[in-house]
């Protein structure tokens, strides 16, 4: 298995009081991870072997917090919001599986609260970009509209 | 529809628009979150139609100093594709402009580096309720962007200069909220649209709240409860919300340095609060916030470490809202003082 990252591109994310706020600046959506959550997404955004990831959480808390973010990374992907690479590069294939991340003490769940205010009104009103040779009214395509992600 | 290509490359805002100022119009020096704007009517019966909710601005003009020109004029005759639009549509133009198109009734903003801010519609676009209380709207918020000034959907209210946010999803009463505290002597910055400044313009670790218009929305029932169904009325939205013009009304205010984010809670029998509240707790009020007319993932990575470093920053507090006006506006006051005196952290 490869590195996985976060798609930096997709998400902007700022940390507050220990709770991870992600804003999928493509669709609107915006996620509020806390618990164990926050510290995974740090290590993603470092990048990770997600498999070792989770033997690492295994030994170092319980099998049930592995499966817990396991399914917490599931989650991410979901949202389209990691990126994997399928193969480690010459630099990572000796890197340790969370990067430089340190864990908490205690685990608690991982959690994603999910709030679509914003992605409501860009999905009704989406901006337009005009075509900067034709000028207005002509405007370049649209992306297509994003498919339904877990919620 | 029919298409008018300007010249390869550039950017202009619209081949239609040939209106110029008319002579016997005024020109109108404002200064809108320390933007300097020169506003020109191409009819003089035209200036009921804006200035009631943005004359609160004038201000001297400064020799030498550039201001942008804001030309407003009316459609009432030519042919304007623009009407073929079935919704409201907005635009982002090369070279940083941008284009809001509303078709019923009719009502075009273009705001562009090259030319400033152009209002131009329909009698029935220029006199509808949402255009006389945001005239431009779109328009002021992409210049004010440009200008390191984030857009947001919030009330906020003044006190000896400093101020608070009030954050709450549409219909908890932000601006019976703002319109309470005014009552009581608080300067009105705004009900639900005020300018907040960027990270580079903050001082001694607080933003400040900038007005953008003088005019409130209110449902009859908070209307009728603030005394304010005898103000001057701008016409009922698309919803059949009335607005309210507030200049001469209540103190308005053109700023204020934030030292509160208040956060509304449902009404309840009696008025809560402030209640201190986490600063995670206040973002997530505070990030749907951001101006719902024209969000892109440009405005959306502005945003994130803005409101993120506001929460926290700013001391936050929860408010109940209930039918007891002066004690709402007693818990913003309170709000206020509260977070003045603990400063930003």
């Amino acid at each position: 298995m490869g590195r996985t990252t976060v798609d930096q591109g997709r998400a902007a994310h700022e940390s507050v009081e220990g709770e991870t706020l992600v804003i999928d600046t493509l669709s609107g959506r915006l996620l509020i991870i806390s618990g164990f959550g926050s510290a995974v997404w740090d290590a993603l955004v470092e990048g990770a072997d997600v498999e070792r990831l989770l033997e690492e959480v295994g030994q170092r808390y319980d099998s049930g917090a592995a499966d817990a973010v396991a399914a917490f990374v599931d989650t991410l992907r979901g949202h389209e919001l990691l990126l994997e690479e399928t193969a480690p590069s010459e630099d990572q294939a000796d890197a340790a599986p969370s990067g430089q991340t340190s864990w908490p003490d205690a685990f608690v769940q991982p959690t994603v609260e999910t709030y679509d205010e914003i992605a409501d009104i860009m999905t009704m009103d989406p901006v337009h970009e005009v075509d900067p040779d034709l000028g207005w009214p002509h405007t370049l395509p649209q992306p297509a509209p994003l498919p339904p992600t877990p919620g | 529809m029919a298409a008018h290509p300007p010249a390869a490359g550039t950017a202009p805002p619209d081949p239609r628009l040939t209106a110029r100022p008319a002579a016997d119009a005024g020109s109108h020096h404002l200064r809108i979150a320390g933007v300097a704007l020169d506003l020109r009517f191409s009819e003089r019966d035209l200036e009921p139609m804006v200035l009631p909710a943005v004359g609160m601005h004038r201000s001297e003009l400064v020799p030498g100093e550039p201001s942008v020109p804001w030309l407003v004029s009316d459609a009432r005759t030519g042919d304007h594709a623009a009407w073929d639009a079935e919704t409201l549509r907005v635009d982002r133009l090369p070279g940083g402009g941008i284009r809001s198109t509303h078709p019923d009734p009719p009502l075009v903003e273009v705001e562009h580096p090259t030319t400033g801010i152009e209002l131009w519609g329909s009698t029935a676009g220029l006199g509808s309720a949402e255009s006389r209380s945001h005239p431009a709207a779109t328009a002021l918020s992409n210049l004010l962007a440009r200008d390191g000034r984030q857009t947001l959907h919030v009330g906020a209210v003044e006190i000896d200069g400093n101020a608070a946010l009030i954050v709450g999803p549409p219909g908890a009463g932000k601006s019976t909220t703002a319109l309470a505290a005014a009552v009581c002597g608080a300067g009105f910055i705004g009900d639900d649209a005020c300018a907040l400044d960027d990270l580079q313009h903050w001082t001694d670790g607080a933003p400040t709240v900038h007005a953008l218009f003088a005019s409130a929305k209110l449902w009859p029932d908070s209307g009728d409860e603030l005394g304010a169904a005898a103000w001057t009325t701008m016409g009922r939205t698309s919803a059949d919300k009335p607005v309210v013009s507030v200049d001469g009304r209540v103190r308005v205010t053109n700023r204020g340095r934030v030292t509160a984010l208040v956060i509304l809670r449902p009404p309840g029998p009696v008025v809560t609060g402030p209640t201190p509240i986490a600063a995670a707790h206040a973002l997530r009020g505070l990030i749907p916030t951001v101006r719902s007319n024209h969000i892109d993932d440009r405005e959306l990575r502005r945003w994130a470490p803005l409101a993120a470093e506001v929460a926290r920053r700013v001391p936050a507090y929860a408010i109940g809202l209930g039918w007891d006006l002066p004690a709402v506006a007693g818990a913003v006051v309170d709000a206020i003082e509260a977070g003045a005196r603990r400063g930003p952290s």
